[in-house]
């Protein structure tokens, strides 16, 4: 062997090691593409309702939203985490049906 | 989902595209080819994202395309039927020293283009050449009479 490949190490503990570490890697990315296919990273709409005997309310909303999108408002990528998007329906202090939602708000 | 899906016919689109436009002209940058494929993926990405400038959505692309591409070298290797489609054939520009005119007309090269492929790889006649074989990537090998 040559000098300049004197370094080069043959079929190596390494090599193994990386491929398999690739292969992880590459499944991982297809794990996301595919949670992606399915709406797992937003903004797909869901919709909840509140019947009660009086009053029957539905919301249509995404639970997950991606940063810099719209979606009513402009969702600003500072803000990402989880909280509550709850809608409540109120006849002055009576409150007459609720819809409890959380929106999670992705960077 | 809609960002996989255009991730996917983009990737699509660009395979077609460059299988179309040849190989040649793609290895060959001139000035206005690097300005057209800063333009080109402009464009791309301005119909892959379109309003999304979330962190999220260029995760799934990058990552879409990754797959793609893994995917695409994969179907290369896996079935050889699909090679030539996927990734084209080398194409014989001169064989045995004599050129074929033929081969050269369908890849929109020239005899000067050849030439000046030689020199740049220290040949200098082309009469010192038996073979010349444009390869998939673009590039031109040659083998030497000597």
């Amino acid at each position: 062997m040559t000098e300049l490949f004197a370094d080069v190490a043959p079929d190596g503990r390494g090599g193994t090691i990386g491929i398999a570490a690739r292969r992880v890697l590459m499944a991982s990315f297809a794990l996301i593409s595919l949670a992606a296919l399915i709406g797992f990273f937003g903004q797909r709409s869901t919709t909840s309702a509140a019947v009660t005997p009086s009053v029957r309310m539905t919301l249509d909303a995404p639970e997950t939203v991606r940063g810099g999108i719209y979606f009513q408002f402009e969702v600003d990528p500072t803000n990402v985490g989880e909280r509550s998007f709850t809608l409540e329906l109120d006849d002055e202090d009576r409150l007459l049906a609720r819809i409890p939602r959380t929106l999670r708000v992705l960077p | 989902m809609d960002l996989v899906l255009r991730t996917g016919f983009a990737f699509l689109l660009i395979l077609v595209i460059t299988r179309a436009v040849g190989r040649r002209e793609l290895s060959s940058m001139e000035p206005v080819d690097l300005i057209l494929l800063v333009v080109i993926g402009d464009l791309v990405q301005q119909g892959v994202t379109q309003s999304d400038y979330s962190l999220t959505g260029a995760t799934i692309v990058l990552v879409t395309m990754a797959v793609l591409v893994v995917a695409t070298a994969w179907l290369s290797f896996r079935f050889a039927r699909l090679r030539p489609v996927l990734e084209g054939e080398p194409t014989l520009l001169i064989s045995d020293g004599e050129i074929l005119t033929r081969n050269l007309r369908r890849e929109r090269m020239t005899v000067d283009e050849v030439r000046a492929e030689a020199r740049q790889q220290s040949i200098g006649s082309l009469r010192d050449i038996k073979y010349a074989v444009l390869e998939t990537n673009g590039k031109i090998s040659f083998i030497t009479a000597s």
